[in-house]
């Protein structure tokens, strides 16, 4: 890792020769086949991949969530100096959440419809033990604010089912900046939403990104989505990256012919 | 005229009260048209949709159809063929039961559901398989041979591509362009997704909370939209160059 | 250790069908034999079970009642889950009215006590095997027709069904070919263990007198004969006992497992 003046270049994550693999009756299966990417400071990265291609797996091992029906076999995720594939539980509860969030695709489940939006930002910060009960409550309706929700103190005091899609969504990303994370990873952030919503999610998370000055791993498979909003991608099937680099670069000129087929299915149906 | 919708309303109650699902629609579409019917989540089209289709009761209104066989093909494709039947009875349903009946020997059904199963271009040997055998491209496409081994005029295709990878999408969208072809058939396309929309249907409509809010050719839709929403619906769609 | 218990329940039903179906070739002497020379011998060579209070010989009258057993379980069980699916099929498919009607049938059925039920129809009725079968069928199928509606109310908003639906198939159609078919699995299971409690039923039945009557051997009425001498002959209640618990038990191990089957949990 180098330092750079302009802190562009300085790797905040580091994957490297990363494989997982999940039991199943004929044996096991490799989901994530030996794949290596960086992530850079201050840079929205994109995966992107068809249904089965791992790369929900892939974001899932980063943060150690795949136990217990998955395994990582092989490989190093660097971050923050030290490779977190072997730091114990109690370390990494400590990255996750706080150094590492992550924003998952449905809103509906990913939120518990027991608690409050506001409670449940309250509760990523107490979590980690940082702040006061009083100071986590100012920095939920701070946060509410932050992802430009109309009404913050009456969606603070609101339950999940009483929201729409993009709210209970700006939620999920209010909770995830809750601690100040370095990295989030985003899993097909705005796939569940309509797509009137889904531009205002996506100018938010772009406004996040230069304002907090956070590095996101934007997941999905919609290659108009990553075209809006990645600096650099890497295209997963079948557990492999086929091809990775700046964004620009690898649409125009695609040197692999699953990217470009991908992009010929989307280019045909403009 | 294929068919023709006056005036149509649904209400459902939900747990705030009365929902208009659909609020007063009429809507017409010719015979050999494919038309789209766009709209987001609680727009209605699903609903207008199954009363088209007469598996839902209007309110109030009037549905004419100058068809006795509308098919249909649903958007998941995991769930719209039944698990525990093979793939020859799957496609064959049609020919054994209600409309579409067939009255003909047991060869003739068979040669029938094969010429089907061919037209959609399933893979030889498929016939005695079971849908969990198959993916999700390959469901789709035992769908739409289960639509079309009856001869019907017009088919209902509710969000049939959403549920599948990009790539798979364009290969349905395609053979859906080939039958419209091959039987001069009437769509009632029905998606939020407009890109798939605009690569099959001439002309457009735009449903928003029960109201169809405008209607043209495709062409005028998505270069000159008139209404805001629709506006809206067509700047969000995200190119890829 | 938990599918070796399976694989033990699964041989023991096996050796019972055996002894049920081969009876005449197992049985080592004729169990309506009265030998009064040999009454309540204890377990020895020729008679391994032993003898009861006419001198018949247990190990054949416990291998020739287990036909009892089993024809009654297997016959009682398909009576009502023939019931139970029915009303559970229409009550569920056409809801409203009709649903609520048959169901507050169903609670009122669940309501009867039905084994004094069952001893009050037989006590008036012959307790012929086929009147018991009936009458347990008649009594148990509740359950089922719960279970049929629960699945049906689920099934018949899948997608298969309104394509059905839309073909213009009749409701007979979707309920025998799309419905049923796909709500079998806990009727399954509902039936492994519903053989279990008709044997139960029976033996208490036989065991009170009213149920099978001797000379015909009937694990349940063997354990009547043995109430009165469980002093002196312990091996007229032992067997046929072992027996019953052994093939109640069976069939609920079965059953459970088949639960497992058919309603896979996330492992954890």
């Amino acid at each position: 890792m180098m330092a750079n003046p302009f802190c562009v270049d300085i790797n905040i994550l580091e994957v490297r020769d990363l494989s997982v693999s999940f039991s199943a009756s004929a044996g096991p299966v490799k989901v994530v086949d030996d794949i290596s990417f960086d992530i850079k400071k201050n840079e929205i990265f994109g995966i992107v991949g068809e249904s089965g291609s791992g790369k929900t797996v892939t974001a899932l091992s980063i943060l150690k969530l795949i136990d217990p029906s998955g395994r990582i076999t092989a490989g190093k995720v660097i971050f923050g100096g030290m490779d977190i594939l072997k730091i114990d539980e109690e370390r990494m509860r400590q990255i996750r959440g706080a150094r590492i969030s992550m924003v998952f695709q449905e809103p509906s489940t990913s939120l518990d419809p027991v608690f409050t939006a506001g409670y449940q930002i309250e509760e990523a910060a107490l979590a980690h033990g940082k702040m006061t009960t009083s100071a986590a409550k100012d920095a939920a309706i701070e946060l509410l604010k932050t992802v430009h929700i109309k009404d913050p103190m009456k969606v603070y005091s609101s339950y999940p089912h009483q929201l729409s899609g993009g709210t209970k969504q700006r939620v999920s990303i209010a909770m995830a900046l809750v601690n100040s994370p370095e990295l989030v990873i985003m899993d097909e952030p705005t796939t569940a939403l309509d797509v009137t919503i889904q531009s205002g999610i996506l100018d938010l998370i772009s406004e996040i990104v230069t304002v907090k000055k956070i590095s996101v791993l934007f997941i999905s498979h919609d290659l108009g989505v990553i075209n809006r909003m990645c600096r650099r991608v890497a295209i997963m099937r079948r557990g492999k990256i086929v091809e990775s680099g700046d964004k620009d670069a690898v649409l125009k000129n695609p040197s692999n012919s699953y990217t470009a087929s991908l992009l010929a299915s989307a280019r045909a149906l403009s | 005229m294929m068919v023709s919708c006056r005036d149509v309303s649904k209400s459902f109650i939900g747990r705030h009260g009365v929902v208009k699902a659909v609020a007063g629609v009429s809507l017409q579409i010719k015979k050999g048209q494919a038309l789209g019917l766009v709209g987001e989540s609680a727009s209605g089209k699903t609903t207008l949709g199954k009363m088209i289709l007469g598996i839902m009761k209007p309110d109030s209104g009037e549905i004419t159809m100058n068809t006795s066989r509308p098919q249909v093909i649903f958007q998941d494709p995991y769930n719209s063929l039944d698990p525990k039947m093979k793939i020859r009875d799957i496609i064959g349903e049609g020919l054994l039961t209600g409309i579409g009946k067939l009255r003909s020997t047991k060869y003739e059904l068979q040669n029938k559901i094969q010429e089907t199963a061919d037209l959609v271009r399933l893979p030889v040997s498929v016939l005695d398989k079971y849908p969990h055998e198959f993916s999700g491209g390959e469901r789709q496409r035992i769908a739409i041979a289960r639509a079309v081994v009856t001869e019907p005029e017009f088919i209902v295709c509710d969000e049939p591509v959403s549920s599948l990878d990009m790539t798979i999408q364009l290969d349905i969208l395609n053979l859906l362009k080939d039958v419209r072809q091959k039987f001069s058939m009437t769509y009632l396309f029905i998606s939020h997704d407009l890109r798939a929309v605009k690569f099959i249907c001439d002309r457009v409509a735009v449903m928003k909370e029960g109201l169809i809010v405008e209607e043209g050719p495709t062409a005028q839709i998505y270069s000159a939209p008139s209404h805001p929403y629709t506006k809206s619906l067509i700047s969000s769609i995200l190119e890829v160059s | 250790m938990r599918d070796k218990i399976v694989l033990a329940a699964a041989i023991f039903i096996i050796m019972i069908i055996i002894f049920a179906v081969f009876a005449p070739f197992i049985a080592t002497c004729d169990p309506s034999k009265i030998d009064a020379l040999n009454i309540l011998a204890s377990p020895t060579g020729a008679h391994i079970f032993g003898t009861d209070t006419l001198g018949r010989d247990i190990f054949s009258r416990v291998v020739y009642g287990s036909r009892i057993s089993l024809v009654i379980g297997f016959v009682a069980v398909g009576i009502s889950v023939a019931i139970g699916v029915i009303f559970g099929s229409v009550a569920g498919y056409y809801g409203r009215k009709i649903d609520y009607c048959l169901m507050r049938f169903v609670d009122m059925m669940l309501c009867f006590p039905t084994l004094f039920l069952i001893l009050a129809v037989v006590a008036v009725l012959e307790p012929s095997i086929w009147n018991i079968m009936v009458v347990i069928g008649a009594t148990s199928w509740m359950g089922v027709a719960r279970l049929v509606r629960a699945e049906i109310l689920t099934l018949k908003e899948r997608d298969y069904v309104a394509a059905a639906r839309v073909m213009g198939a009749s409701d007979v159609w979707i309920i025998l070919k799309h419905l049923v078919p796909n709500a079998i699995g806990p009727v399954i299971v509902s039936a492994t263990l519903g053989v279990g409690g008709a044997i139960l039923v029976e033996s208490s039945l036989s065991f009170l007198g009213i149920g099978v009557q001797p000379p015909t051997p009937s694990w349940g009425n063997i354990l009547m004969d043995g109430r009165s001498t469980i002093g002196v002959a312990w091996w007229l209640t032992v067997y046929p006992g072992i027996f019953i618990t052994l093939t109640v038990l069976s069939y609920n191990i079965l059953g459970e497992r088949l639960r497992d089957y058919f309603e896979p949990r996330l492992k954890r």
